[in-house]
């Protein structure tokens, strides 16, 4: 037995350990690298060598370089984003469905009709005065402005919705290109049998933005390429190719504005769009499809069934055989009967004369007025029998729930994906206290290594000296 | 918290980032709270409150209404007592001249004089009859603008279509009357047809100056303008219990109205005190994060160890 073998032994040792400082100067390199998790050198004691004495061990080598990572947390981590996301952007649009009804800073439709029912009221002491006349015509003009306004509000919002799935499916398509170009990437890296740790980080990230777009599984399929799949089983990702989403305008299905809007599905060979019904869903994109299809509309019907509520009761007074403007005439509809709801309501009377206010040709009479006074205590059949006021403060309280229920939810959600990202650091994060503190170990290792190569030099020197 | 096995820079740094965020969203709430003096102002503030601060507002905004017609209601009746009191003490004074000329030896220039002054009073009560507030007869029922629910005599007539002046039927107003709303199923007439108050009064102050001018005495007279006093009278008790009626009416809603307004800042406004205190309590909560977030971030192993 010579010296080689310490020889070889002692340059092992230095390479393994200036693989591990490498290794630790790269987890203190990405200790801030969204997606990075930590990185760990395996090594073994190489295979030991039989000799007379017995078996004398060969030193250390690297087996290989892996990430320290749970895969349990990082599938949680990628479920939970798409629900936080479906949270926050239902959050973000409640809220400003929220803003357009100033109700509690004492604007709004309720405040219109509080104001118009006052109206009345000075209309009923001063049924021969023209200012009481336009004070009641413009009092109407307010309500049916306000009904418009709050309506063309909820349409705003609803084109917006609509305009951002575009911009959705677009990112989606983006994400699960970039999928499929790193799983490309990680199979031929990986076809040696080492892990392509960087790249199964960057597809990580990759996954869990795609969550935040639409809900999906993953798997692998054993070659270091995964499959995505959504949660109604259409492949998103299948190895190395992509399956693209497309949008287009449907005209069968009208929004609240009268505009047509977005379809999405499948890119088909042809061109065309496969409908995927229900089976893509979830995360940002299902948020958006339920705000737009559900309740935007559920809103803008209650504002049309409270507008055409107050139009109905109000024309049905004023166009009573009986009641009679300031020229005698039985009155005309105070509001336009052909409108659809609230995004159209109009007024149509525009003299203050043409109130019939009368139930008689006499000016002071103020009979009809005092039957239209009445309508401000009374259920409305087409309303359950609410009021006006309590209607309309059911669409405020009903839209302020689903406000702070999503508050609550996107509160609970952000708390939770907190938690998993606290675990996922607790497992996968760089300590940069560990990683000093390695960098010591590996660097007293290094030198013990340099030494041993020193000594076994000295011997050789020695040994050389003996025969010169 | 959780037992985590590792706690690394990044995972010290988010917690504090959590709680510094935590602390600084009660912050701003209660700062708003206390800027606004409002608890609620966004319905998502309080969901179940939003409904009853809308329904209270609305209750205050009917209050406010009717309190508004209840005071218009008031102004109408109260000039109507006034004008009754000015009728009642037309209808004395010709009761006066009457007890005065039923002697029969009062000179027919003393008939004379007062027979002029009973046409003054004949004049003056159907003036009273026709009185009007902002543009509205008060004893006009419905009437309002245009001509006079009494009839007066024109001499000679304006126009030959212009009916003869009747004494004894004078009143040529509609019968309905004028009513306002003073609660949710309350509503009150403030201006009646003023035939059944006024009618008497007219025709006996019309024989009155009637018989005077004819030189006659007055003693049957007498008791005509008697019942037409007893007329105006009860009118003038009728509205009477009808102011008392509403100024009842504006007490029940001031009343009302202090009640909904109590309920209503008991439901959107902030106990001022309590959020003040809060608002401090989070201020030294957030300044106590902070030192410890900084005292955390300054440890540094390598302020320890020479590589």
């Amino acid at each position: 037995m010579g010296l080689s073998p310490a020889m070889t032994i002692a340059r092992r040792a230095l390479l393994a350990n200036e693989l591990l400082i490498s290794v630790t100067a790269n987890n203190i390199a990405n200790a801030n690298t969204p997606g990075y998790a930590r990185q760990r050198a395996v090594l073994n004691e190489a295979t030991p060598q039989k000799g007379p004495f017995g078996s004398i061990g060969k030193g250390v080598v690297v087996s290989t370089v892996e990430q320290v990572v749970d895969p349990f947390i990082e599938a949680r981590l990628v479920s939970t984003a798409s629900q936080t996301r479906d949270a926050e952007v239902r959050n973000q649009m409640l809220a400003r469905l929220e803003g357009a009804f100033p109700d509690l800073e004492g604007g709004g439709v309720g405040k219109a009709i509080l104001d118009f029912f006052d109206a009345v009221d000075e209309l009923v002491a001063n049924p021969q005065q023209l200012g009481a006349r336009q004070a009641f015509l413009a009092a109407s003009g307010n309500v049916a402005s306000e009904f418009r306004t709050r309506a063309g509000e909820v349409q705003a919002l609803q084109r917006d919705v609509d305009g951002q799935l575009t911009a959705t499916i677009a990112e989606i398509n983006s994400l699960t290109e970039e999928i499929a170009e790193l799983n490309r990437q990680i199979a031929a890296a990986e076809i040696g049998g080492h892990s392509s740790n960087a790249l199964r980080d960057q597809r990580q990230v990759a996954l869990q933005n795609l969550s935040r777009k639409v809900s999906i599984t993953y798997f692998g399929n054993g070659d270091g390429t995964i499959n995505v799949q959504t949660l109604g089983s259409i492949t998103l990702v299948s190895g190395a190719s992509a399956v693209a989403l497309g949008t287009a305008l449907d005209p069968s299905n009208v929004g609240l504005d009268g505009g047509a809007l977005t379809k999405f599905g499948v890119v088909s060979a042809a061109g065309g769009l496969i409908p995927t019904g229900n089976a893509i869903g979830g995360g940002e994109l299902g948020a958006l499809i339920e705000l737009r299809d559900g309740v935007l509309v559920d809103v803008a019907t209650d504002l049309d069934t409270l507008a055409n509520a107050l139009r109905d009761a109000v024309n049905a007074v004023h166009t009573d055989p009986s009641g009679r403007d300031l020229d005698g005439d039985v009155g005309g509809a105070l509001f336009d009967p052909a409108a659809s709801g609230a995004s159209d309501m109009a007024v149509l009377i525009t003299d203050p004369r043409k109130i019939a206010a009368a139930r008689s040709a006499n000016p002071g009479d103020n009979q009809n007025a005092l039957a239209m006074a009445a309508l401000r205590d009374a259920g409305q059949t087409s309303l359950g029998e609410e009021t006006f006021t309590s209607y309309h403060s059911g669409i405020v309280a009903t839209i302020g729930i689903m406000a702070r229920s999503m508050q609550d939810r996107h509160e609970l959600m952000r708390e939770v994906e907190q938690q998993l990202s606290a675990t996922r650091e607790a497992v996968s994060g760089v300590s940069l206290e560990e990683e000093v503190t390695n960098l010591i170990k590996f660097q007293r290792a290094f030198q013990a290594s340099a030494s041993l190569i020193s000594t076994a030099e000295r011997m050789f020197d020695e040994l050389l000296n003996l025969v010169r | 918290m959780p037992n985590f096995p590792r706690i690394t820079q990044n995972l010290a740094l988010s917690f504090l980032q959590a709680s510094v965020a935590r602390v600084q969203k009660d912050l701003l709430e209660a700062q708003r709270q206390v800027a606004t003096e409002r608890r609620v102002s966004v319905p998502s503030d309080d969901p179940a409150s939003t409904a009853t601060i809308m329904r209270l507002r609305a209750d205050l905004a009917k209050l406010d209404s009717t309190a508004k017609t209840v005071r218009y209601a008031e102004s109408v009746l109260g000039a109507q007592d006034g004008a009754l009191a000015n009728a009642g003490a037309i209808l004395e004074r010709a009761k006066e001249l009457a007890l005065q000329h039923a002697s029969t030896l009062i000179s027919p220039s003393e008939r004379e004089a007062a027979a002029q002054e009973v046409a003054e009073l004949e004049k003056a009560f159907l003036a009273t009859a026709n009185s009007e507030l902002a543009g509205r007869y008060l004893f006009g029922g419905l009437v309002s603008g245009g001509a006079p629910p009494f009839m007066e005599p024109n001499e000679p007539p304006l126009a030959p279509f212009d009916p003869p002046f009747d004494p004894t039927n004078t009143y040529v107003g509609p019968t309905d009357e004028f009513a306002v709303r003073i609660g949710a199923a309350e509503s009150m007439s403030i201006a009646g047809p003023g035939e059944a108050i006024f009618q008497a009064g007219i025709t006996a102050l019309d024989n009155l100056r009637v018989a005077l001018e004819a030189g006659q005495e007055t003693s049957a007279n007498v008791s005509e303008v008697e019942q037409a006093l007893e007329d105006v009278r009860s009118g003038r008790s009728a509205v009477g219990g009808k102011l008392r009626r509403l100024q009842d009416r504006e007490l029940e809603i001031s009343s009302v109205s202090a009640t909904v307004s109590e309920i209503l800042s008991g439901e959107q406004d902030v106990d001022l005190a309590a959020s003040l205190s809060t608002l401090v309590n989070l201020e030294q909560v957030l300044s106590a994060t902070l030192a410890a977030g900084s005292r955390l971030l300054n440890l540094d192993i390598l302020d320890y160890v020479s590589l």
